[in-house]
């Protein structure tokens, strides 16, 4: 159960990895999703918006440095800090 | 004289220890650039072929790569790591390039494809040791790696004014992309005019936000260097949530396209007061949506904002429009912020279909010191739209833009042909019809922007034939293979017929139902 977030998140990541013809375990968590040329900028950002309906969360980019939530492994670090600050409004 | 690398000699003559570029955390002054473009000169003026490439992205290797082909008066090309080899391929062709300036990922992608590039490349490569050059292609091309900069051009070779410091390639309709020709004076004047327009220092800290193979580069590189001030290019992955880097920086000056702002609006990044320190916003490339010009007023409160018009063709932008303070004095048409004046230095006319004179509305053309002369080696394009008015000697060029003029401000209406933008990237729809007809086989194929608010586009959509017997999958294979990334579709739809509208005209709505 310890990798649960980053289950989910390659899970939503399928439909993506289909078309490239990329199998799941061929995925490394640790290196950005860009950088194995699975996501660019913008679909990256278009991912992040289903994100956050699969998390039910809304992220706050404004004092984050992007690169690091571009892996797996990053993503679910940010998810949990997200869910984890209360929003303020 | 109005020649970029004079222009760059300048400011390193007043300015030489403070810093010129911030890149990859590392600060290289005046001195340090121009010491670095005398060396990469050196080595260019030796190879041969007028124009160089550079396939990098916005490194250290970029900008000495640029400042170097000017110092030994050639013309730089710009591919992008984005594109798909087959693409640049054709430009290294079209544009008959037999040098490459190359960073750690122009390498990287060439390593992954290395036999689709032609044998006689030579790879120069500033910033690499020859030890980590792979061996498939040190076999392949001749290779200057970092230990073979060590010569020095004494003094740069200055091309003329009316010599050409770039060239661009963008979408043809034909499926070949078309190379604009930029000379030194066609960005002088651009520059000249702005630094005058502007009150910018030495101080000053400009963003450096679009590739290379986008125009806007020239404006940051060049605005920002003939002040004396310091160029902070933004990483790829970083312009995903450019927030804190535009904090942490203290940027002054920003220059993007306005879908970026979508993005940013969208993942909270456009709270009041976050960028205190932003003096002057310019938006260009696609049209500017009203709510996002006051969106990034509420984040930028200290800003200026103008809003820009232009194309490669005449040189990065030639209109502006300064946003009032005050939210309901903007000029708009359908939500999006007008675009103002053209530049005093230049003349404009509107037109209609044969050429004549208009007075509110029509498609506007273009001459003056900004404007090229016509198409790299292409004259068919170039007659299209290059052209002059009866007993006028000065070539005009044609935008495909219909524009209307209402209070003495110019707004966008549309587009003549059929000509989109996705993410301030010029496409052609033909382009890519032609790309999939031919490999599909079909009578027809459609394309369209959707969904398109505001006047920006998010997706294209491809509508096709049913009767080929391609899947999705493989017509999407192919169109990565000969297309770039923001010309791929998000979806390739099969359709028995094409839907007509009582007048004949293709029913744009009906296929829109299709995909929704």
């Amino acid at each position: 159960m310890k990798n649960t977030i980053q289950q989910k998140i390659l899970k939503e990541l399928e439909p993506k990895l289909q078309e490239l013809g990329v199998a799941q375990d061929q995925v490394e968590f640790k290196e950005s999703l860009l950088s194995q040329g699975i996501l660019d900028s913008i679909s990256f950002l278009e991912f992040m918006i289903k994100l956050e309906s699969v998390f039910s969360t809304d992220f706050d980019f404004s004092e984050l440095d992007p690169t690091e939530f571009t892996s797996i492994n990053g993503l679910a670090e940010l998810i949990k800090q997200q869910k984890e600050t209360p929003n303020p409004s | 004289m109005a020649n970029l690398f004079g222009v760059f000699e300048v400011s390193k003559n007043n300015y030489s220890h403070h810093p010129a570029l911030v890149v990859d955390k590392k600060t290289y002054s005046y001195l340090d650039l121009y010491s670095g473009a005398l060396q990469m000169g050196y080595l260019l003026q030796k190879l041969v072929g007028d124009q160089i490439g550079i396939l990098a992205s916005r490194s250290y290797s970029a900008y000495t790569g640029i400042l170097g082909t000017l110092a030994s008066g050639k013309t730089y090309v710009p591919l992008n790591t984005q594109f798909s080899v087959f693409r640049n391929q054709l430009i290294l062709d079209l544009a008959n390039i037999k040098v490459l300036v190359v960073d750690a990922q122009g390498l990287q992608y060439i390593q992954k494809q290395t036999s689709d590039f032609s044998d006689n490349l030579v790879l120069v490569c500033p910033e690499i040791d020859e030890k980590d050059i792979s061996k498939s292609i040190r076999e392949k091309f001749k290779i200057y790696s970092k230990s073979d900069l060590k010569n020095k051009l004494e003094k740069p070779i200055l091309a003329e004014d009316k010599d050409i410091a770039y060239i661009i390639f963008t979408s043809g309709s034909t499926g070949v992309p078309k190379g604009v020709p930029v000379s030194h004076r066609n960005v002088w004047s651009y520059i000249n005019y702005l630094s005058k327009r502007y009150d910018l220092t030495s101080e000053d800290r400009f963003s450096q936000v679009s590739d290379l193979t986008f125009d806007a580069s020239v404006h940051d590189m060049y605005l920002c260097w003939f002040v004396g001030a310091t160029l902070y290019p933004i990483p790829k992955d970083v312009l995903m949530a450019p927030a804190k880097f535009i904090r942490d920086n203290q940027l002054t000056t920003w220059f993007s396209i306005p879908s970026l702002l979508l993005f940013m609006k969208r993942f909270k990044m456009l709270k009041a007061n976050s960028f205190p320190s932003i003096r002057y916003s310019l938006f260009g490339g696609e049209s500017l949506p009203k709510d996002l010009a006051i969106a990034w007023q509420k984040a930028a409160p200290n800003s200026v904002i103008e809003n820009q018009y232009g194309a490669t063709e005449i040189t990065i932008g030639l209109s502006h429009y300064r946003l009032p303070d005050q939210e309901d004095k903007i000029q708009t048409h359908n939500g999006i912020v007008s675009l103002g004046e053209i530049f005093s230095t230049q003349e404009y006319r509107l037109i209609n279909d044969n050429n004549e004179v208009v007075e509110t509305e029509g498609e506007i053309c273009l001459t003056g010191s900004q404007i090229t002369k016509g198409y790299w080696q292409n004259e068919e394009k170039s007659e299209e739209s290059y052209f002059k008015f009866p007993g006028d000697d000065r070539i005009w060029y044609k935008t495909g833009d219909i524009l209307r003029l209402k209070n003495e401000n110019l707004f966008y209406i549309t587009r003549k042909d059929f000509q989109v933008k996705v993410r301030g990237y010029r496409i052609e729809l033909d382009e890519i019809n032609l790309v999939v007809k031919n490999f599909a086989k079909v009578d027809w194929v459609y394309t369209l922007p959707y969904p398109v608010k505001n006047g920006l586009a998010d997706h294209l959509y491809c509508f096709i034939d049913n009767t080929t017997e391609l899947s999705k999958k493989d017509i999407l294979q192919h169109l990565r293979k000969k297309l770039t990334d923001y010309m791929v579709p998000k979806e390739v739809v099969f359709v028995k017929e094409l839907p007509l509208n009582p007048n004949g005209k293709i029913d744009t709505k009906q296929l829109i139902d299709l995909i929704k």
